[in-house]
Parts: C-alpha cells; sequence; structure tokens
C-alpha cells in the first residue's frame, strides 16, 4: 500500500457523503472520524498490529470508549461538554501522535 | 493492506452510505430531508440534542428532563436513561459541530448502523481469503432486518451487534497464537476492550459475543488443549470490569424480568427461526422471515458451507462453528432460562443472524471449489467466477429488497412534514421549557414523538397522556397540516370544528397553536 492510498479512500468517502447529503453530512462524517476513530486508531497503530486490524478494531474500541471518557471528564473534571469533549480527543490524538511503539 | 483493499473498503463504504442514505434522500414530496423512525429513533436524536443544548451529559441515574418520561409510560414524572451513556454522548459530540441537526443526526446513525460490514469483512478476510471477505462484506450492505432496524431506530442495539465479529476474530486470533506455542496476548486484551465496548453501549449482542467464547473455548480446549495464560486472562477480566462495572446501574431499570415457564415451548429448539406469529403485534413478518431477508438463494451456499466446516473442523472452521452456536443460543435466550427474555425480545436477537449468513456465503467461496479436484488455476478462476455469480445474485435479490425497504420507508405523511418541522422550531424558540402542548391532528404516535424531539417540549396527543401527567396542557396544537396533505376531508371539518379556548400565538402552513391558559 503507497502512503497516499488511505488519503485518497478518506477523500473518497467524504465526497461521496457531501454528494449525496450535503456539507452538513461530510461535516459530520469527518467529526466522526476525528472524535470517535482517529484517536483510537492512532493509540491502536502502536501496537503494530496489520494494517485492518488498526483500522477497524480501533474504530470500533473508539466508538466505545471515547464517548465515555468524554462522559466521566465532563461529569468529574470539565463543565461543560463541549470543551470536555474537545479536550479528551485532542489529548488523545497527542497521545496517539507523541507515544512510541 | 493491499492497493485493493484499499479500494474495496472505500467502495463498501460508499455503496453502504447510498443505500442507507435513501431514506433521508427520497423526503418526496418534500425537497429537503425530514425526520422519520419509530419513537425510539426520536428518543436518541432528542437525547444528543439535550446533550449538546445544556452542554452537560446526564449521569447514569440522574433524572432526564420531565419530557423524557413520555417515553417511558411515565408522562410527567422524571426518568433516568434507558441506555448507557456511550452511544448518546458519542451522537451529541458529532452533532455539536452541525447546524443542520437532522442531517448530522441520521450521517451518524447511518454510520454506525453499517460499520458491522468492516469487522466482518476482517474476519472472513483473514480466515478465508480476500474474494469471501469482499462477498461477506458486499452482502452485508444489502442485509435487509439491518436496514429495517436502522430506519425504526433501534441505533445502539445495531452497533452493539457490529463487535461480535471482532470479538470472534480477535479470541480467534489469540486461540491460534496459543495453540502455536506463540502467545499473542494483544489480542486477548483487544478482545476484553471490545467486549467491554459492546457493553457499554448496548447490552443486547454482548450476549451473543459471550456465547461464542464459550462454545468456541470449549472446543479450542477439547480438540488442542492450548496452555492457557492466567496472567493474561486475569488482566483482560480487569480491562472489562473496569470499563463494564461503573455502567452497571445504567442497566438497574432493565434488570428483573418475569419468568413464566408455562409459556416456554421446548418444540422451538428444533426449529432455528422465529414464526412470524410468535411476534405478531411486535414485529412485521417482514422482519423474522428468512426470505424477507435474505432470500432462499442463499441457502444452498450456506448449507455447503456448513458441511465444509463440519468436514474440515480447522481452527478458523471451528470458529464459525461457534459462531453458528453462538446465534442459534442467541434467538433461543428465552428457551434457554434468561429469565429477562420473552419471545418478543429473543426476536431483536435475530439481528445477529445477518452478519453470520452473509460470512456463511462469502465462506463457500472457498468451500465449493474445494469439492472437485482441479489444479490450482483451475481452483483460483472457479472462485473469481463464483464471487461474480454470488454478487450478481446479492446485487438481482438482496440489493433490490433492501433497496425497496429503504425507499419507501416512511413516505409523505407518515414521516413529519415540512409544515410540522417548522412549527416544532418555533416551539423551541418561543415556548416555555416547562410547556405541556397537547396535540391535536398529527396522524401517528411516531410522529407525535417527534414534534416533542424536535422542538424539545412536552407534546402529547392521546387524552390519557395528558390526564395521566395531572397538569393542564398549556398550550394545543392544531395539526391540519397531515389531513391537507391527503387531502382528507372529513379530518379537515373535524380539526377545523375543534373550538380552543385561548389565545392563538402561531398559525402558519395549516398549524395553529394556542396558549391555553
Amino acid at each position: 500500500m503507497k502512503p497516499h492510498e488511505p488519503i485518497a479512500a478518506i477523500i473518497a468517502c467524504l465526497a461521496g457523503t457531501f454528494l449525496m447529503l450535503g456539507p452538513a453530512s461530510a461535516v459530520a462524517t469527518a467529526a466522526f472520524a476525528i472524535m470517535l476513530v482517529i484517536p483510537s486508531v492512532l493509540i491502536l497503530a502502536k501496537a503494530k498490529l496489520e494494517a485492518e486490524e488498526t483500522l477497524i478494531i480501533g474504530a470500533l474500541i473508539g466508538l466505545g470508549i471515547i464517548p465515555l471518557m468524554i462522559y466521566y471528564a465532563n461529569m468529574l473534571l470539565i463543565p461543560s461538554f463541549r470543551l470536555a469533549s474537545v479536550i479528551v480527543v485532542l489529548l488523545l490524538l497527542a497521545a496517539g501522535l507523541l507515544l512510541k511503539n | 493492506m493491499q492497493t485493493k483493499e484499499v479500494a474495496l473498503l472505500a467502495i463498501l463504504f460508499l455503496v453502504a452510505f447510498a443505500v442507507y442514505s435513501i431514506p433521508l434522500r427520497s423526503s418526496a414530496p418534500f425537497n429537503q430531508p425530514l425526520p422519520y423512525g419509530e419513537p425510539d429513533s426520536a428518543y436518541h436524536y432528542a437525547l444528543a440534542g439535550a446533550i449538546v443544548s445544556r452542554d452537560h451529559v446526564f449521569g447514569f441515574t440522574e433524572s432526564l428532563p420531565s419530557r423524557f418520561g413520555f417515553w417511558h409510560g411515565v408522562n410527567g414524572s422524571t426518568v433516568s436513561s434507558a441506555y448507557p451513556p456511550s452511544y448518546h454522548v458519542g451522537l451529541a459530540s458529532v452533532e455539536q459541530f452541525s447546524s443542520e441537526t437532522i442531517v448530522a443526526y441520521y450521517t451518524f446513525a447511518m454510520l454506525i448502523a453499517f460499520i458491522i460490514i468492516f469487522p466482518t469483512y476482517l474476519l472472513v478476510r483473514k480466515l478465508y481469503g480476500f474474494l469471501a471477505g469482499a462477498v461477506a462484506g458486499v452482502g452485508l450492505i444489502f442485509a435487509n432486518r439491518n436496514l429495517l432496524i436502522f430506519i425504526f431506530g433501534q441505533h445502539p442495539s445495531i452497533l452493539s451487534f457490529a463487535f461480535v465479529p471482532a470479538v470472534i476474530y480477535c479470541v480467534y486470533r489469540y486461540a491460534d497464537s496459543l495453540v502455536q506455542k506463540n502467545e499473542a496476548s494483544i489480542y486477548a486484551y483487544l478482545a476484553a476492550l471490545l467486549l467491554a465496548c459492546q457493553f457499554i453501549i448496548h447490552v443486547q449482542a454482548f450476549f451473543t459475543s459471550v456465547l461464542f467464547i464459550i462454545a468456541f473455548g470449549l472446543m479450542i480446549m477439547i480438540k488442542e488443549r492450548p496452555l492457557v495464560n492466567a496472567k493474561t486472562l486475569v488482566l483482560c477480566f480487569i480491562v472489562f470490569a473496569v470499563l463494564a462495572i461503573p455502567i452497571l446501574p445504567s442497566y438497574s431499570s432493565a434488570a428483573g424480568g418475569h419468568f413464566d415457564a408455562s409459556q416456554i415451548q421446548l418444540g422451538r429448539l428444533l426449529r432455528w427461526n422465529i414464526m412470524p406469529s410468535e411476534v405478531v403485534g411486535n414485529y412485521p413478518a417482514s422482519y423474522v422471515n428468512f426470505s424477507d431477508n435474505f432470500g432462499t438463494w442463499m441457502l444452498p451456499f450456506m448449507l455447503v458451507t456448513i458441511i465444509f466446516l463440519a468436514l474440515r473442523r480447522e481452527r478458523a472452521d471451528l470458529a464459525i462453528i461457534a459462531w453458528i452456536i453462538a446465534v442459534y443460543a442467541s434467538i433461543h435466550l428465552d428457551l434457554l432460562g434468561y429469565t429477562n427474555y420473552e419471545i418478543r425480545t429473543t426476536a431483536r436477537m435475530l439481528l445477529s443472524e445477518s452478519a453470520l449468513f452473509f460470512s456463511l456465503v462469502g465462506i463457500s467461496i472457498v468451500a465449493i471449489p474445494g469439492i472437485f479436484k482441479v489444479p490450482a488455476g483451475v481452483k483460483a478462476l472457479l472462485k473469481y467466477g463464483l464471487s461474480a455469480a454470488v454478487i450478481a445474485l446479492i446485487a438481482f435479490f438482496s440489493a433490490g429488497a433492501a433497496i425497496n425497504s429503504a425507499s419507501t420507508a416512511y413516505p409523505g405523511v407518515s414521516r413529519i412534514n415540512p409544515y410540522q418541522l417548522e412549527a416544532a422550531n418555533w416551539m423551541r424558540a418561543n415556548l416555555p421549557q416547562d410547556a405541556l402542548v397537547y396535540d391535536i391532528g398529527t396522524i401517528t404516535y411516531s410522529k407525535v414523538r417527534w414534534m416533542l424531539a424536535l422542538s424539545g417540549r412536552e407534546v402529547a396527543q392521546a387524552i390519557d397522556e395528558i390526564t395521566n401527567a395531572q397538569v393542564m396542557p398549556t398550550h394545543v396544537i392544531i395539526d391540519s397540516s397531515d389531513a391537507t396533505l391527503i387531502s382528507r376531508q372529513d379530518m379537515l371539518s373535524q380539526l377545523n370544528s375543534v373550538n380552543v379556548t385561548g389565545v392563538k400565538v402561531y398559525d402558519k402552513g395549516y398549524i395553529r397553536i394556542y396558549q391555553a391558559r
């Protein structure tokens, strides 16, 4: 797999959602990926699994765990839901990008 | 991952999105996306919207605003959420970035509804090859039952079932590594994490995963006797417990079912399916019938695969056999003594069939050429030919049924119309938070719940809903839009003759709203 191929696939998927349901759907799809999928996929990538495993299992784990982390952050630490969700995702993204394998 | 796999995943995503977005794109005769679905769908929309608008989540046992009581049949009283927080917090996290919440809501719902395609593809592809995985993935796009449940609005439940093939994959990989004396504990931890996620999203499919682990675990222990690493298992249990135990209060309202031994029909253990007559009034026949959901063309392929698995019995085959056992047990939970499950609740477990059945069809791509003693090159050609033939059958039979379900979902006035959407938006902006609106004229119970969800106000229709609330309505909405759109003169005359004592505060597009007190 060449490095540009997954990026091309993501752009094709976003373009498809845009064409089918308009910009609001493309924004929601992008938000879905950024908030709930990419952070856990980046972190799971450190485990040196195969690419499909990282992508698919990481996405499922993100859908379960990241909202729960936002929930606890909002209940226990950060009074604003919006702020809590952004901070949790930024921290996870940073962890995914900065942690060593 | 090879280039062809990246391309396949993107194509699966785009085709699935095209199919699942049909109901939102076909809001004819109105040229705008309009909400549809059963009261559950409106509930998810309302709960995520409430989180975004108050900028705070709801605690496990925290009372929701009183309007949510209408979904629980305790009108005017307070209730806590019927679901653990993950699904609605995830939805709210996405919705907060969109000004068009209806499109964002359905986009999120369709993404989680068809995500099951990908773990199923992963499982079948890794165990039986690319073509088998591709066929299973393509078939699942058109799984009519999954599509129907998505359209009705039981979204957390669908997402829960997406975890089953992923759990199977991780448990299989872990067991495989143990047998080969090269323990890959990462797969055990991933399985524990996936099980915990499944538990904290919706408990339903969690049972299927647990039943699979029991069945597969027993088979592997008997056949291969691998040396299990106790430390890994203890750590897995800790991972699961840390995530799942705090969620238990969310399920407190669902606990304590009624077990009636006289209702048990042991004869059903001898057949796989649930008959339409057993769930009449709860599900349409098209939900339970095999032919309506999969098509009888799949049966020979599934049968060949089952014979192939039973004869070969390699480790991967045992995993699929255990999956078959788990799905069978799941759709017979009411007979296996699980007290909270009646047959109508068990019928929800039929959702676990789709990924299994299309996987069995996918595996037949490997099984059928194995019957013939031909050179390897011919066998490969046979696989490609068979894949093309099966995909053609899916396109011809399953795709037609699924696209028909999607394009005929909630036609015309059976979904919220633009006049109702405008009135609901007006109520959200202009009525007090504690307004109780008596709705006269909106034609279905589901749409009244949608009016409640969209307006963020207590909207009730049946007079007993108001009476049970023990408070008088503050507003009355006379909704002639449905009657006008379907040209029902009798309904229109009735609605025009309703005499409301109060001040008219809204009069637009066949809808009037009065302040009653």
